[in-house]
């Protein structure tokens, strides 16, 4: 009866913890704005390492053309890495998404792209992986202005309104998505 | 960060020398040609407490510190408990947490898993924390094994969920928390054993999710039939919401014991199902001596498909794909083993090196007492010229 007892406890710790996962007293975080995301550095040093260029919640259709690097009122720049720890050695598009063009300057950190989907848009999803070499362990921060971005919806019409997210070269990591 | 590491291993022995019943491991390499510098080193604390088991493991890479993990097993009861807490130095950070809890009543195996993901962890997605819960309910019926897996922001991937660091040290775990875990995110039903007729048996899985309700059905009958020379047949039908997949697949074992043969067959799928011949990724042969005296040659035709699923053997950017090893051991200090292996690497296509020859290295693991075996590696890089020699250790107390 006493073994019977403890048993049935161990059920109630277990439906318990379950309550709690259930209990909504954690709200998940979601993406409701257009966000266009530079993910972070994946891949350990002395081999390939690669992020992401992705976007949430895109408007009217999704993104169709996505243009990183321009004229942002003060000077024409890509997307800025630290050239110590990291060399880009292309741009690849993902999701039907074709890479256009593309300018890497690894002597000052810089790649500028353009990526277009011909067929149709995407509303949520990955549209380019930037691939390089990681040379170093150490941190950095991805840059780029919004000012220097231009994103098109599958109508052909500016999406101004979006936020951006741009990510690090962290020291620890997790491949594919969370 | 080299100093916190040594003041982090003194502070481990001082607990040591304080404390009773604490038992440990300490394994290590320097490195002393070309460059000199510490490769990986790994530390371990260990204290029984009655059914507990608490354990405390500290790696170190050349940059410093990687990572600190703590874990405790035990149980109270019938209720089985197993936790780990990794935190990350350089973030600096907590990583990751997992607590797993399981039970069986009259044949109902019930295990509930709990994962955290810190904020130092990056990847694809934004640097964000997150946290799910799984519950795992298993019972034999009628000779089947019936389970249901409800994820609240959370999984149970098969291949485990796992943390990288930049030097290349990995640690895997059990539970993916995939978000917060405040509502139930994916459901499995499965079956496995299910008979059928003619004394097949399949498993067979419903996928459920939070976002598409019904996903998919998934039915496995493996092996459907058995060709000869370890050549069997199984098929996949998966039916989702507007699609049906149907996956006939031949699979070869391959040959084992002295001659080892890694491959595959070669399928045809359309129009027909057939097979239109072998594929073959590495050949070994071992020729064992005595225990742990012998010689290994591998041939590898696919060295990249050798490196991912056999051992991380060849360098790919030198374009080794052959090597040769020899092996050999005796009777050593305190009643221990000594072992020694040369082995040397190759390369087919052709090459000014002498018969293609890119690397030698020769790795001798000597016991100096019961609970102390000294290492000594040494080796040279022939398309580089370069010498390597390195000292490693392990130490038990």
């Amino acid at each position: 009866m006493k073994r019977l007892g403890i048993k049935a406890l161990c059920l109630g710790v277990l439906g318990g913890l379950l309550g709690l996962g259930l209990s909504g007293c954690i709200s998940p975080p979601a993406i409701v704005n257009p966000t266009l995301i530079f993910t972070d550095l994946v891949g350990p040093v002395g081999e390939q390492g690669e992020l992401k260029v992705k976007v949430g919640s895109m408007p009217d259709g999704g993104l169709a053309a996505l243009v990183v690097g321009g004229w942002d009122g003060t000077q024409f720049l890509g997307l800025r890495y630290d050239p110590n720890q990291f060399e880009v050695t292309g741009v690849e598009g993902l999701n039907g998404f074709e890479v256009l063009a593309v300018y890497i300057d690894n002597g000052n950190g810089e790649v500028r792209f353009v990526a277009v989907n011909p067929h149709k848009g995407l509303v949520e999803g990955d549209i380019a992986r930037i691939v390089g070499s990681r040379l170093g362990g150490g941190n950095f921060a991805f840059q780029v202005a919004k000012g220097n971005l231009e994103l098109l919806d599958a109508g052909g019409n500016l999406v101004t309104t979006h936020e951006l997210v741009t990510g690090v070269a962290p020291p620890y990591y997790i491949e594919g998505s969370k | 960060m080299m100093q916190k590491a040594w003041i982090a291993i003194l502070l481990g022995l001082l607990a040591f020398c304080g404390m009773q019943g604490i038992s440990g491991a300490w394994s290590g390499r320097l490195l002393l040609l070309p460059t000199p510098s510490f490769g990986l080193t790994m530390f371990s604390l260990s204290r029984s407490l009655g059914s507990w088991l608490l354990r405390g493991t500290v790696d170190f890479a050349p940059a410093g510190w990687v990572w600190q993990e703590f874990r405790v097993e035990g149980g109270a009861g019938p209720l089985d408990v197993e936790g780990v807490a990794l935190f990350g130095p350089l973030a600096p950070d907590f990583l990751y947490g997992q607590l797993v809890l399981g039970t069986e009543l009259k044949g109902v195996k019930a295990e509930a898993y709990l994962g955290l993901l810190g904020p130092g962890v990056g990847g694809y997605a934004p640097l964000e924390p997150s946290a799910g819960t799984v519950l795992k309910v298993e019972m034999r019926l009628n000779g089947m094994k019936a389970g249901v897996v409800a994820g609240f922001g959370a999984s149970l991937p098969e291949d485990g969920f796992t943390i990288y660091h930049v030097f290349g040290l990995k640690k895997t775990y059990l539970v993916d928390p995939k978000s917060w875990g405040s509502s139930l995110t994916e459901l499995v039903l499965s079956l496995e054993g299910l008979s059928l007729y003619c004394g097949l048996s399949g498993d067979l899985k419903l996928f459920f999710s939070k976002t598409s309700g019904f996903e998919r059905l998934k039915a496995v009958v493996d092996p459907l039939f058995e060709l000869c020379c370890g050549i069997s047949f199984r098929v996949e039908v998966e039916l989702g919401v507007d699609y049906k997949m149907v996956s006939p697949k031949f699979t070869w074992e391959g040959l084992g014991n002295c001659i080892t043969v890694w491959g595959d067959l070669q399928e045809r799928n359309k129009p027909i199902v057939g097979i239109d011949g072998l594929k073959l990724h590495a050949v070994k042969l071992l020729c064992e001596f005595a225990e742990c005296s012998y010689l290994e040659i591998v041939e590898a035709f696919d060295a990249t498909w050798y490196n991912e699923n056999v051992e991380e053997t060849f360098e790919l950017g030198k374009d080794e794909d052959e090597y040769i090893a020899l092996s050999f051991c005796g009777p050593g200090c305190c009643g221990g083993t000594y072992l020694v292996k040369i082995s040397a690497f190759f390369l087919t296509e052709s090459s000014l090196a002498l018969f293609g020859m890119t690397r030698l290295i020769v790795e001798t693991k000597v016991p100096l007492m019961g609970n102390f075996i000294l290492g000594l590696d040494c080796g040279f890089d022939i398309l580089d010229s370069e010498p390597s020699l390195s000292i490693s250790w392990e130490v038990g107390f």
